[in-house]
């Protein structure tokens, strides 16, 4: 028997970078009758290859190649290690509307590309070209409901390690890092839902997965955009193009201009740069509203309105104040319940220019209709007592007919009585509401301009010629329109402007406990009866 | 409750209306003369009548005597111009239970309506 290190110098072992596979090459001198399975195991063995990592078919079958065709050179892979099981990244599966919507957003942001090299291709459907895509309505937004299932997460694998052919680990790769699940605004659940703890905007893409509660648009809301309705705060850091709607749950801070578009908050709304609405902007407040500017725009605000530079062309109703103390009011009409406080009222050119002082249009408006409901049932009721007073003059008072008649006339008279009672009542509530709710007075800090009509319960003042401020109209306790001008006593506003009566702001009652004389009262006699 | 007016005047029935809505009861039906009324007793069963006297078709007191053969018991008002007391007296023979002469105040109205309902019920 020959010498194990005679068939040593004939066998080779070789092995792949991680070692996961051993090969034996033979040379072609080897010695054929030492050449055995066992032989060879002995050769991996003092190699350090464990014994279960050594393919026994393998080198049976690679012994009895060499065997087959003495002389050649052989060489087989003899020893197989266990290669490692790699670690699998946790996978989100959204929800179908949620993949629906990254789908089109997708999809939308291809098309708004694609027709960004084309102008004018932002057609609206059903206008001209009933087949284009609506780019108004789709927004560029998922936006989630609070407690919202948005997908299911399936669970990371870490994976397994394996072990080279001489028993040595061979490490599995780690999992990938999965995207961040910001746990503030969503929730993993046990049954691996992933859902919306709050309302808000999906981040979807990048490292993170989270729904902002603050909607912060980095352009401007247009084609890029869509329209917006947001369940909380939104900032625009761009400004808000024709057409465009946005809407927001919260304050709505638009940093650039807002142009033909429609903008409501619940909350506040500050438009940093200003509005040219082109008389078709529409903007609604449950707060206040600031602006640099506000032209040709209808705005509606619960609170107050502060604009720093002018008012042009706009139709503002404030439920508050309107201060724009160094700017200028030109144009258009502007309505306030309280103060309006402002620096230039008109303009050299007299444009025509309205303001309405202590009004609540819908209070106004209904408390005008329920004044001319009353005038209706008084006139209905003189009317059927006039052209029945003669069934009261009957002295016989016998026939049965006329007793039936009286009886219907008097019927009709005491109900038409009770609808003119429910009615005043009515009246009476509403002006108690107004009175309590406003406050007119306009204060002026630099001029105003012939074309302007202050309106204030029950009165129209107007300018015929420039008037220099400052100075301050309101209505006394006597409900009449005065002007404070820093004198000690207040003038009558007919010494600055002609005041004629006008129900556009409608005349209170003054209270009983209001109508004793008083210094108000003393000045309000050179006053003309309004 | 149920009640039924039976005028042929439209006004009266609503001037009647009227007193029983204040009264509070609102199941109300109307009939425009005795053969009309004859014709919805039996549906709406009412628990009280106020009834005309001159009405087309059948008269008041014709309505009584006919509603009197098949019920007994619910209380029937007569209200009407007809103040002689001789017509008082038949119609109480026919059957009413009271009696208003028209013209008629609300506060009269009501005060007879609550009157005959207590003396019904307390017959009952």
């Amino acid at each position: 028997m020959a010498n194990a290190h005679d068939l040593d110098a004939h066998l080779q072992l070789r092995h792949d970078e991680r070692k996961l596979q051993g090969s034996l090459r033979i040379g072609p001198k080897v010695p054929l009758s030492e050449l055995t399975a066992h032989a060879v195991r002995v050769f991996l063995e003092a190699r350090g290859v464990g014994d279960r990592y050594i393919d026994k078919q393998a080198v049976q079958t690679l012994i009895e190649t060499v065997h087959s065709a003495p002389g050649t050179e052989q060489e087989a892979i003899v020893a197989r290690g266990r290669p490692p099981r790699d670690g699998e990244r946790r996978i989100l599966e959204w929800t179908p509307r949620i993949a629906e919507r990254i789908a089109e957003i997708n999809a939308r942001k291809e098309l708004i590309e694609t027709d960004q090299a084309k102008p004018n291709q932002h057609k609206i459907p059903g206008e001209d070209e009933p087949d284009a895509v609506d780019h108004y309505s789709h927004s560029a937004f998922i936006i989630v409901a609070a407690g919202e299932t948005l997908g299911t997460v399936t669970p990371p694998d870490p994976g397994e390690d394996g072990e080279d052919i001489f028993g040595g680990c061979v490490p599995a790769r780690k999992s990938p890092m999965p995207a961040e699940i910001d746990t503030d605004s969503l929730a993993l659940l046990p049954d691996h839902r992933l859902v919306a703890k709050v309302a808000g905007r999906l981040i979807f893409s990048g490292g993170t997965r989270a729904v902002e509660t603050t909607l912060t648009v980095s352009g401007d809301v247009g084609f890029s955009a869509g329209h917006i309705d947001f369940p909380g705060p939104v900032h625009v850091e761009g400004g808000v193009k024709d057409r465009f709607r946005v809407v927001a749950h919260g304050t709505l801070t638009i940093r650039k201009l807002v142009e033909a578009s429609f903008l409501q908050s619940t909350r506040d709304i500050v438009l940093e740069r200003g509005v040219a609405g082109r008389e078709v902007a529409t903007i609604s407040a449950g707060r206040h509203v600031e602006s640099g500017y506000l032209e040709s725009a209808t705005i509606t605000t619960m609170g107050d309105c502060i604009v720093k530079r002018e008012i042009t062309n706009c139709e503002l109703r404030a439920r508050g104040s309107v201060r724009i103390p160094t700017g200028a009011i030109r144009g258009g009409t502007v309505a306030a319940a309280n103060t309006i406080e402002v620096g230039t009222l008109g303009s050299a050119q007299e444009v025509v220019t309205e303001i309405l002082a202590g009004s609540i249009p819908e209070l106004d408006g209904l408390l005008a209709r329920v004044n001319e409901l009353i005038l209706e049932a008084q006139n209905k009721r003189r009317l059927v007592s006039e052209r029945n007073a003669h069934l009261f003059k009957d002295e016989q008072g016998k026939n049965p007919q006329l007793i039936e008649r009286r009886m219907g006339v008097e019927f009709e008279l005491s109900e038409l009585d009770g609808h003119i009672k429910s009615l005043q009542h009515a009246a009476r509530r509403l002006e108690e509401n107004i009175r309590a709710n406003t406050a007119p007075r306009v204060v002026v800090t630099q001029k105003v301009f012939p074309g302007v009509a202050i309106y204030m319960r029950g009165h129209r003042i107007t300018f015929k010629s420039e008037t220099k401020g400052p100075f301050t109209l309101r209505v006394n306790s006597q409900g009449r329109p005065v002007v404070d001008t820093g004198a000690i006593q207040p003038t009558d506003a007919g010494t600055i402007a002609e005041v004629k009566p006008s129900d556009r702001v409608p005349r209170l009652p003054v209270p009983d406990d209001q109508t004793a004389p008083n210094a108000d009262a003393q000045q309000d006699r050179a006053m003309p009866a309004a | 409750m149920r009640i039924m007016l039976i005028d042929d005047s439209k006004t009266m029935r609503n001037i009647q209306k009227s007193v029983l809505k204040q009264l509070g009861y609102s199941e109300i039906e109307e009939a425009c003369d005795g053969q009309d009324a004859l014709s919805k007793v039996a549906a709406f069963q009412p628990d009280l009548c106020l009834v005309d006297w001159n009405m087309p078709n059948m008269d008041g007191l014709s309505f009584v005597k006919a509603f009197r053969q098949q019920n007994k018991t619910t209380p029937l008002i007569m209200v009407t111009t007809e103040a002689e007391k001789s017509r008082v007296i038949e119609a109480i023979k026919a059957g009413v239970n009271n009696y208003v002469v028209k013209p008629f105040t609300p506060d009269l109205l009501s005060e007879r309506i609550t009157e005959t309902l207590a003396k019904a019920a307390a017959k009952a």
